[in-house]
């Protein structure tokens, strides 16, 4: 910041724009965070819920199994995602992806300016309930104080379903993660920052979707599409590029 | 990196595939017994394949056929050719979106699907169509790729009921067009029941003929095949893992229910030709643990 007594007179235009682009308009690009990495970001501040026990667990970065790490993929993962645009993951059951990614998402918002964000599933409940108080809300509450102690405000509002919520916004950046559903008309009105679609093989309106979200392609956005194994989908189509039968 | 594979594909999409041998832990033959208990054929059946494999010819729920159908003794290894000395089988299912299926008896009695027709192929919004709209696409298909051929036609018998607004049946249609068209129109019904199709499309994916098994489907048929695969499946109660013992309507289901009626009428034996509408209701419970073989 500007010093209080300084003036602007005696300082060249050149060197004041230099000045005010480094000092106010700089830093809102990257909000100011702990961590070095997103991974390191994952590693200290994340826990999730074990879906079956209901064990509260750190996310495993350094959980070893017989002298190696055991989900050293995701750390390969978080640092090869963003030389992406538009990744799938094809994956077997149980590897962690959407809690990773919805820990990512919630990293984004927290920490990049005026991102705009949706996470989709096949009904909007589905989708309001990642952005619920089983998965990103609790990763948010869970962030230790010790690890980011003035964390960004995020809300959690309009509520869908028993724990689902409609839009996470997160004031220090302006940043928000909307929830929405295949086919609706919202991914094709916004151009997204990054678009999660999860579980994509399984909604109904798989074809309609991918055309709605070009926009946000087109746009530079990013999109992350989690997949489990369907047959006869079109996501099948599309990552196996069947599309012109 | 161990279970994790990179490709490119030709929309632009950067594609990781994640094999839970990625972890470490689930490398051992121990860790996978374990994970595969309660899902039906264990490390072998579907679910497996489907869930922990990433295969992708695999469907999820409760396959109709899934114990029937071997993909390697059902479908041929090449597109299965034409013969213009047999009699050409049609196989037809009315609704909003018709389908049709073209089969020939081989002189091993060996039931051959050579060609289908659908109207959706399950691939974004369900389209509707009509039979009168298909005819043409039907008459077309069998002149082009069918010459010279004597056609038989298996309809589903739904198709006799008359329409209340115009009195027509879908069978009406199909008289008159195949009449102004071929010349001649052979339309059969197909069996009655569920079960009684059922029954015969079950022999007929058992039975062996000279090594070879009785019902063959061209590779070019890929609704059919993946109809078989598992995309024909068992209806499920709501979301609870129980289905019943009707099969689920969707894209696959109309050119499956096609090769039923001719399945049904080739593979019935005289004796074993029930009229049995009776719904069933047995219902297959799913795995509790909620990594069980289908849901």
């Amino acid at each position: 910041m500007a010093g209080k007594g300084s003036s602007t007179l005696d300082i060249p235009v050149m060197e004041y724009a230099g000045k005010f682009l480094s000092e106010r308009i700089a830093p809102r690009a990257k909000a100011t965070h702990p961590f070095a990495d997103a991974w390191d970001y994952l590693s200290r501040a994340v826990w999730t819920k074990d879906e079956a026990s209901g064990q509260v667990r750190q996310f495993p970065a350094s959980v070893m199994h017989d002298g190696e790490l055991r989900f050293d993929y995701l750390r390969y993962l978080t640092a090869e995602r963003p030389k992406h645009r538009v990744r799938a993951y094809e994956k077997s059951r149980r590897m962690l992806i959407t809690w990773w990614l919805l820990a990512l998402y919630l990293y984004d918002i927290m920490t990049e300016h005026n991102h705009l964000n949706a996470v989709a599933s096949d009904k909007l409940e589905k989708s309001a309930y990642l952005l619920g108080s089983d998965r990103m809300e609790f990763i948010y509450n869970h962030i230790p104080e010790t690890v980011w102690p003035d964390k960004p405000v995020v809300k959690f509002e309009h509520r869908a379903g028993m724990s689902g919520w409609r839009t996470v916004r997160c004031e220090t950046t302006d940043s928000a993660i909307m929830a929405v559903a295949s086919g609706e008309s919202q991914m094709q009105q916004y151009t997204f920052s990054n678009v999660l679609m999860d579980e994509f093989p399984r909604w109904q309106w798989q074809e309609e979707s991918w055309r709605n979200i070009q926009p946000t392609t087109q746009g530079g956005g990013c999109v992350d599409i989690v997949c489990t194994a369907e047959l006869g989908s079109y996501a099948y189509d599309l990552l196996y590029d069947r599309v012109q039968r | 990196m161990i279970g994790i594979e990179e490709r490119d594909t030709q929309s632009g999409i950067h594609v990781f595939r994640i094999h839970y041998t990625a972890d470490p832990m689930k490398r051992s033959v121990e860790w996978q017994d374990e994970a595969a208990r309660g899902m039906v054929g264990g490390r072998t059946g579907k679910a497996w394949r489907r869930e922990m494999e990433i295969d992708w010819t695999v469907a999820s729920g409760l396959p109709v056929y899934a114990e029937e159908y071997v993909r390697d003794i059902h479908v041929a290894k090449q597109p299965i050719e034409y013969d213009p000395s047999l009699v050409v089988y049609r196989g037809w299912d009315f609704g909003n979106t018709p389908a049709c299926v073209w089969a020939q008896m081989d002189s091993l009695s060996r039931l051959l699907f050579i060609r289908e027709l659908v109207t959706w192929d399950g691939r974004g919004p369900q389209r509707s169509s009509n039979i009168e709209a298909m005819m043409p696409l039907v008459t077309a298909i069998s002149s082009a790729e069918f010459p010279g051929a004597h056609f038989i036609d298996y309809a589903d018998p739904a198709g006799w009921s008359r329409s209340q607004t115009d009195g027509k049946s879908c069978v009406d249609i199909m008289t008159a067009y195949l009449s102004a068209t071929q010349g001649y129109a052979d339309i059969r019904p197909g069996p009655m029941s569920w079960s009684a199709r059922n029954n015969a499309m079950t022999r007929a994916l058992t039975r062996m003929v000279s090594g070879a098994a009785a019902l063959q489907i061209s590779p070019t048929c890929s609704m059919l095949v993946e109809g078989f695969e598992g995309a024909y499946k068992f209806k499920e109660k709501g979301q609870s893992g129980l289905y019943t013992g009707d099969p689920e309507k969707n894209a696959w289901s109309h050119p499956m229910d096609g090769a039923h009626y001719v399945v049904g009428a080739l593979f019935t034996p005289h004796s074993d030709d029930p009229v049995d509408d009776a719904p069933h209701y047995e219902y297959y419970e799913r795995s509790p643990n909620r990594s069980g073989a289908y849901y």
